[in-house]
């Protein structure tokens, strides 16, 4: 963190987007949408299926044109060097599967612009990097799916873009390739490279971003620098670990006079307490209750947290289902 | 441009690997070769010595004059066998008979079938031709051999029987045969075209060009169309538009794919044009290896090139671009199978006008054709190859196709653009329609 650049700097915003709209038929995509990403950051754009996130960043890509509202890439409209600046890992992953794959990743190189003398090394040596160097001359349709991901990946940041944009990257990936693309992705962002990482997993995003975005139902819920986001949302917290997690418990903790809401993960709970409330107090009640605590630790509250103070309680148990189907 | 120079680079470069094409490219002029071979051998092995026996009952000795009809040494029965209405099909060889004559007299008719029929067996003879006694009368005549399903050979066996009984009753009537031969005597009838310019050479090779100029338009339109369809269905079923789209337009995705794809397409007729090039030149000699000749080719002016170079390229743009519309539309392979068949229709539509063009490249239908954008691909170039094409007419043709695919090709790209990343059900009319109006 420490060798991080400052974010904000004084360089305009890669991403500016002002009053985006986006109607399918009768379906609101999008309505609305204000949105900035500043040079450098790692910014999340979070939220459940159906929020936005893919419509947002095709329109980004003029792939769609937006119903109305302004984009400005680098601080101009999208231009196709504005577009050249960037590399995109879209969510539908799909490449020729009966390219070549240094043919293929030729190809997609000089569709940004590089041609093949100035690619063929970067090929090579991202190939080399990612344990790939031997299927080079291998048809797309005879590599793993993991492995194809890879070469999408490649694919996305072989001509060195500014702005890297992943859609949902490691799914799919056993937990090897996730550490492997992490790391790189880790690398980027050392490089200086905005990341802007499309992603319904809230958990993840939190750990890896300094911005977020969390959209739901084609509208923004709130965004900004995760530790302002949480600063701004106020409210105190407390994690606490039961010894035993039993119904009775719960039901128990959830009575508490204090207590405005429980969020549980197994025997490890987060309790929103109520304006006015303090953890000192929730701590004596919890005791005289009877309850034994593992831990007990006032806590900034996590984005989920937010996000199910906000768009409320069945919203936020949808996306959570959800999450828990993509992790089968 | 130079993104969309990437794209025609990966459709050619990716087309012309496929096995498709090589085989394509190599079986064409094989399929030539292997055409113009075909023919010399047919003319030379097609016909045979056959042996046949004629059993004649008559009393006027009516079998000896079908054998002097059939049988080559004696020159005199040609001009009769052409009188009685056998084909002058002079650059056929034809097979040579000969004839052993048995009149029947007293003998007894099976015994003699018994034993001819085991020479038959023996492959001794081809055939037992039987002469019964009143044929003269309207009585049948019976052919039994081997050969019995060879069209020509009965043909002549049943002329020459024809011409002897012919003549036998004109005898009959006290009517010279020989007067009535003479009277009978074939006309020479030969056909140059003419239509503007000199034309030489045979008329069939004419046609035979004119023919394969339009066929060539289709099969490539055809296949390079479809290819295009089965590229854009790929692209969309596979997910692969979405990276190619962030980075270059729809439009410029569409044209590179269709030229690229067109360009191998251009490749692949150029070839077999250069090897049938060639083999026209050096076609007497490969014809000559075989022991035949080669019709004389047709003169045509310089400027069918021209013509058939643009109305190729136009007519693929053209379908092309509806091929990709197509592909954009359908979500599966099935889908784009019901999608195409009106698009092949149009070029059926085309085809079928290949016959009247050629009976009369100014009439109605050929002139309609070429006016209509989708067939004016196909009938142009026959036109242009047959005769002489009023300049307005040519000039008018040009316009209308190029405006027509210009169009096609913009609607297209407004299909494509949106229909590329739609997925699920396959839209209604109604919501392409919206598509092209809001693109």
């Amino acid at each position: 963190m420490t060798s991080m650049r400052t974010p904000s700097g004084s360089a305009e915003p890669v991403i500016e987007l002002r009053g985006l709209r986006k109607r399918f038929g009768a379906v609101t995509a999008l309505s609305g949408l204000d949105l900035t990403v500043p040079r450098g950051a790692t910014y999340g754009l979070l939220g459940p299926n159906g929020a936005g996130k893919t419509t947002t960043i095709r329109m980004l890509l003029r792939i769609f044109e937006p119903d109305a509202g302004e984009i400005r890439l680098f601080g101009s409209p999208i231009t196709q060097a504005a577009l050249d600046r960037i590399g995109y890992l879209p969510e539908e992953r799909g490449l020729y599967r009966r390219m070549r794959v240094a043919r293929l990743l030729t190809f997609l190189a000089e569709l940004k612009g590089v041609p093949p003398r100035e690619s063929a090394p970067r090929i090579r040596a991202w190939l080399e990097r990612l344990g790939l160097a031997d299927r080079a001359e291998a048809r797309l349709q005879e590599l793993s799916k993991g492995n194809q991901q890879k070469i999408q990946f490649i694919g996305a940041v072989l001509h060195e873009p500014e702005l890297v944009i992943l859609d949902e990257p490691f799914s799919g990936l056993d937990v090897i390739n996730q550490q492997v693309l992490k790391e790189i992705v880790l690398d980027l962002k050392r490089q200086g490279r905005t990341i802007l990482f499309c992603t319904h997993m809230i958990e993840q995003a939190e750990k890896t971003c300094d911005h977020v975005c969390i959209l739901a139902r084609g509208e923004k819920v709130v965004d900004g620098r995760i530790s302002e986001v949480r600063r701004r949302h106020g409210g105190t917290y407390v994690a606490l670990r039961l010894d035993r997690w039993t119904p009775e418990a719960s039901a128990r903790l959830k009575a508490l006079p204090m207590v405005a809401g429980l969020r549980e993960e197994g025997s490890d709970v987060e309790v929103s307490l109520r304006p006015g409330s303090d953890a000192q107090e929730l701590l004596r009640a919890v005791v005289a209750a009877g309850l034994h605590l593992k831990r007990f630790e006032e806590v900034e509250p996590s984005l989920e947290q937010i996000f199910l103070d906000r768009v409320g309680e069945e919203a936020a148990a949808s996306w959570r289902q959800e999450r828990e189907v993509a992790h089968v | 441009m130079s993104r969309t120079w990437a794209v025609v680079k990966r459709e050619f470069t990716e087309m012309i690997r496929t096995k498709a094409f090589v085989i394509g490219t190599v079986l064409g002029p094989a399929f030539m070769v292997g055409l113009i071979a075909l023919q010399v051998l047919m003319a030379k092995t097609g016909a045979g010595e056959r042996t046949i026996a004629i059993v004649d009952a008559t009393e006027a000795g009516l079998g000896s004059r079908v054998s002097a009809l059939l049988a080559p040494a004696r020159a005199s029965g040609e001009g009769e066998a052409g009188a009685a209405g056998s084909r002058g099909d002079g650059d056929v060889a034809r097979s040579r008979f000969e004839v052993e004559l048995h009149p029947l007299g007293d003998r007894d008719r099976e015994a003699l079938r018994a034993e001819l029929l085991a020479r038959v067996e023996a492959k001794e003879l081809d055939g037992i031709l039987w002469i019964p006694s009143g044929v003269a009368a309207g009585e049948g005549v019976l052919y039994e051999g081997r050969n019995a399903t060879n069209i020509a050979e009965l043909e002549r066996v049943r002329g020459a029987v024809q011409v002897a009984v012919q003549g036998a009753r004109l005898s009959a009537a006290g009517i010279d045969p020989a007067r009535v031969g003479e009277a009978l005597r074939p006309i020479a009838f030969d056909a140059r075209k003419v239509g503007g310019r000199a034309a030489s050479g045979t008329p069939m090779a004419l046609v035979m060009l004119t023919y394969m100029l339009g066929l060539v338009v289709y099969m490539v339109v055809i296949l390079y169309g479809q290819a295009v369809l089965r590229g854009v269905l790929e692209e969309k079923r596979d997910r692969i538009v979405e990276v190619v789209a962030s980075s270059i337009r729809a439009d410029q995705l569409l044209v590179g794919k269709v030229v690229g794809i067109g360009a191998a397409g251009l490749l692949q007729v150029s070839i077999w044009i250069a090897f049938a090039a060639f083999a026209l030149t050096r076609g007497e000699l490969i014809a000559a290896r075989f022991g035949g000749t080669l019709p004389e080719l047709p003169a045509v002016p310089a400027s069918l090139g021209g013509v058939f170079l643009f109305f190729f390229l136009a007519g693929f743009f053209l379908y092309a671009s509806i091929f990709s519309a197509m592909g954009a539309i359908a979500t599966s392979d099935q889908e784009a199978q019901q999608l195409q068949f009106p698009v092949i229709m149009l070029l059926v539509v085309a085809i079928s006008m290949m016959m009247p063009v050629l009976n009369d490249p100014s009439g109605t239908i050929a002139v309609v054709g070429s006016i209509i954008p989708f067939t004016a691909p196909i009938v142009m170039p026959m036109r242009a190859a047959i005769t002489e094409i009023p300049l307005v007419e040519l000039a008018g043709s040009v316009v209308i196709v190029t405006l027509t695919a210009l169009g096609v090709l913009w609607v297209s790209a407004k299909i494509y653009r949106i229909g590329i990343l739609a997925t699920g059900k396959r839209p209604s009319a109604a919501e392409v329609w919206r598509w092209i109006r809001t693109a």
